[in-house]
């Protein structure tokens, strides 16, 4: 049976994620906490960390903002700008570039800063989509470690010690209590939450990579760390995090989203920059029986947008659906250069899905549909209470 | 095509050994009665546990006439138990009869020493001499162990290869074309993998 | 030389993978597969899988599941969690296991270890025992470190001994999950009591403990925190304990993994 959230429709099997015996997800009551924190405070807070960190001279920039070009990253950098921070902006090119997310590249750099496009090699990259996507089941896990390594690696070459990251991920999808509260990045951190989900950049020489294959994946020592004085610090902790508001706020200064509906998904403004998302999305349905659709719309939920049970109805028809293609990019052309074909992928799938979770024959195989897709055992609690609607929630304060 | 019967007498890790004969590539059936058991080319015994419930299982579906058969002609791989139901005898945790393919008993390691009974754990085995089972795996190298007897053959000439564990033992035996391995090579990594893949291929 | 061997352990309770602090497991860290390949690739000792809810739902082991999990294992491994019948060790053997650990029903049956142990060999059955210190002695607990056994765990041990186990999985709920270090005087006690193997679990946080340990009599050193949420990895701890003059079991040059 998967237990599902009261108030949002997240499930217990999400890691992390800790449902109390009112039936309401830490990502609820974090979310509830929220209006007990004094932003004000928090935000003197954050100058003072900009104070603190600001290039003593003219020949180093103030900060590192890790960005990608989407909507939060643009917000994060007009945020830091306005602040009188002059950042390095530092992009670990994605696995899989769309059009639009080219485009939203280039419109961040229009805002007026200093930006590093590292490429990590395509050829090692591809083969490390293929490697995870079969070992972990995580297509994406290289863009991970690349998100959290090539800012440091930047940081530590270019001496700059403030690394801004965007939201503390363990803040609005739960997560233990100090963990949550924690607004440093460090290794531990990423080891513990950053979602390896076990697998290291130093098991990779077993499949083969060389050393001078993982330059790019490979966090700088505690040395270079420590004498740089490397520091990340979560955006997220110092102000109330909107992903939405980040995206009015985004589009008002030239962010574009997706012309089309984004597959598995009930925006069209986020993860539009790569088109591995949708299987990434897909094997996260597998592994833990939700995804994509359920994450943003149990956010609608606890800022009042939507109600429950119209979220659920939009999580049945759009969440875990098999990824046919994204972006309108077919699935055959998105495998291809990972060397694989459609039934392998789909044996890999297999071999993820968790059968507690889905609705299997007396064989033990998995039911499909004729499009492919799973159905879960139970898409609600059995016994779910009639939650009021009415939930008042803190108002959104939009600087 | 070699084909490869991997005998069923309901006392061996059978699916760990199919994964790893998949892996090197072997043609292999398992087979859980005796009479298709000469239409095969090679042929494995696999086995965990004890010798008396293996002896008693290999006598209940008349599999030893069969092997004892078999292995005057071809080769025959006999892992853990399977090793030690070649001998004539054992006695874990009673007195039973073996296959009587090779001479000696299956009797109990010795707690004389540093080590602790069972051996369990990865140990070096000590190639003495060349043969194609040992083909690309160096000297010394380490196999997964998990018994608590051993074969003590009546003639030492059928010793291929040993082990220490408080005292030496055969870990590797080898009769004209029996084989016998105390270790489980389809759990001992790329080494094991190796081993079987050499019996599959090259003996 | 036999080889010290380092065991990483998998706690899995319904769905996914748990980590626990001193035996509270609620928070789940994701699911069992990738672990238990990453693991592979990495060629460990052995790995131990503990179904940590199987006594308490009362259910049989979950062999749909198992199959798959030793689907994709190359490595010795040994599985734990509800175990109860000869049959049930039958089946489990059968889907790729090579051990298998019980816990909470020997203490109802005594009598189980020693039927389990004279069909399979001492070799293949664990006996697991968690204990707490109370007033300056160890006590066993079960199911799940929730329901108190009333009998001193170095009793207990010798006689799971006497019975035919083959190994002794002892692990200190205090210290489990904590990444503070093994309950070091637990384990003189029990390894002193026994002359199975006794491998050591609960607590281990750094390199250090493992040695610790083993000089402490442990024949092996078990551990679940420490590998799945630090950098440090089994590979790293053998290099650790062979500086130290510990025979461990080193890497091939040729173990690639294929995939």
């Amino acid at each position: 049976m998967i237990i599902y959230c009261r108030r949002c429709v997240l499930p217990h099997t999400k890691p992390d994620l800790y449902i109390d015996e009112a039936g309401i997800c830490s990502a609820c009551r974090y979310f509830e906490n929220r209006k007990e924190v004094d932003w004000e405070k928090r935000e003197s807070e954050l100058r003072e960390v900009f104070d603190r960190y600001r290039a003593k001279d003219n020949k180093h920039w103030d900060c590192v903002i890790p960005v990608s070009g989407g909507k939060d990253s643009t917000f994060q950098v007009l945020k830091v700008l306005q602040y009188g921070m002059r950042p390095l902006c530092v992009t670990a090119t994605t696995c899989d570039l769309s059009e639009i997310g080219r485009k939203n590249i280039e419109n961040l750099k229009n805002a007026g800063v200093d930006y590093i496009e590292f490429t990590a090699n395509p050829t090692i990259r591809k083969k490390l989509n293929r490697l995870a996507l079969i070992e972990v089941g995580d297509i994406s896990w290289p863009e991970h470690v690349s998100i959290f390594t090539v800012p440091i690696i930047m940081a530590v070459k270019f001496e700059i010690p403030l690394i801004i990251w965007g939201e503390n991920s363990q803040n609005e999808y739960g997560g233990p209590g100090a963990a949550a509260k924690n607004n440093y990045l460090t290794r531990r951190w990423l080891e513990e939450f950053g979602g390896l989900l076990g697998l290291r950049v130093a098991d990779l020489v077993n499949y083969g990579f060389s050393e001078k294959d993982l330059i790019p994946y490979t966090y700088p020592s505690d040395e270079e760390l420590k004498r740089v004085g490397v520091t990340g610090v979560f955006l997220g902790y110092y102000l109330p995090w909107h992903g939405f508001r980040n995206a009015l706020v985004a589009q008002a200064h030239g962010f574009r989203p997706h012309s089309d509906r984004v597959e598995g998904s009930i925006v069209n403004y986020e993860n539009i920059d790569n088109y591995q998302v949708g299987i990434h999305d897909y094997f996260k349905f597998l592994k833990f029986g939700f995804s994509r659709a359920s994450d943003i719309g149990s956010m609608y939920i606890r800022r009042n947008i939507m109600t429950r049970s119209e979220v659920l109805k939009l999580v049945k028809e759009r969440d875990g659906k098999f990824p046919w293609h994204y972006l309108n990019k077919p699935l055959d052309e998105i495998l291809k250069p990972l060397d694989m074909s459609v039934a392998e992928f789909i044996r890999v799938c297999d071999d993820f899905s968790n059968k507690k979770l889905f609705k299997i024959d007396k064989n033990g195989n998995l039911l499909k549909d004729k499009f492919g897709n799973l159905e879960k055992i139970n898409d609600d609690n059995i016994s779910q209470v009639a939650f009021s609607e009415n939930i008042v929630t803190d108002e959104i304060k939009l600087n | 095509m070699t084909k490869i019967a991997v005998i069923d007498y309901g006392m061996g890790n059978l699916f760990s050994l199919g994964k790893a004969l998949e892996y090197v590539g072997a043609t292999f059936q398992c087979l859980t009665g005796a009479e298709q058991l000469q239409d095969y080319d090679k042929a494995i015994i696999p086995g965990v546990g004890a010798f008396f419930d293996g002896a008693a299982n290999l006598n209940k579906k008349s599999w030893m006439p069969e092997i004892v058969e078999f292995s005057k002609t071809k080769p025959l791989l006999g892992i853990c138990l399977g090793m030690q139901l070649l001998a004539d005898c054992g006695w874990e945790p009673a007195h039973a009869l073996g296959l009587g393919i090779v001479s000696g008993e299956v009797v109990k390691l010795s707690q004389e020493g540093s080590y602790r009974l069972p051996h369990i754990g990865w140990n070096e085995v000590k190639q003495e001499g060349d043969n194609p089972l040992f083909n690309g795996i160096k000297q010394d190298e380490d196999f997964y162990f998990l018994h608590s007897y051993y074969f003590k053959l009546k003639n030492t000439a059928f010793q291929l290869a040993n082990t220490n564990f408080n005292h030496v033992f055969p870990s590797v035996i080898k009769k004209d074309f029996i084989y016998g391995v105390q270790f489980h090579p389809e759990k001992s990594g790329y080494a094991g993998l190796q081993l079987l893949k050499n019996f599959c291929f090259e003996c | 030389m036999l080889k010290t061997r380092v065991i990483p352990t998998l706690l899995w309770k319904d769905v996914g993978l748990v980590k626990g602090v001193s035996f509270n497991s609620w928070r789940r860290v994701g699911p069992v597969l990738p672990a238990i390949k990453v693991y592979n690739s990495r060629c460990v000792d052995e790995l131990i899988v503990m179904d940590i809810s199987a006594t308490i739902d009362n259910r049989t082991p979950d062999y749909v599941s198992i199959s798959s999990f030793c689907s994709h294992c190359f490595v010795p491994l040994t599985l734990g969690g509800g175990i109860k019948t000869i049959e049930q060790i039958k089946n489990l053997l059968r889907c790729g296991a090579d051990k298998v650990c019980v816990n909470s029903y020997a203490y109802e049956n005594p009598e189980f270890i020693k039927e389990s142990a004279s069909y399979f060999g001492s070799q293949c059955i664990v006996v697991a025992i968690d204990v707490r210190k109370e007033n300056g002695s160890y006590q066993c607990y079960s199911h799940a470190g929730k329901k108190k056994q009333n009998i001193e765990a170095r009793k207990w041990a010798k006689l799971m001994e006497d019975k035919g186990a083959g190994e002794i999985l002892l692990t200190s709920i205090e210290h489990d999950g904590t990444l503070k270090g093994y309950d070091l005087d637990v384990i003189k006690e029990i390894a002193g009591a026994v002359n199975i193997p006794v491998i050591a679990s609960g607590g281990a946080g750094v390199y250090e403990d493992f040695y610790a340990a083993l000089q402490a009599g442990a024949c092996a050193v078990a551990a679940a925190s420490l590998f799945h949420f630090t950098e440090q990895t089994p590979e790293l701890a053998k290099d650790y304990l062979h500086k130290k003059g510990i025979p461990v079991r080193r890497r091939h040059e040729n173990s690639l993994v294929s995939c």
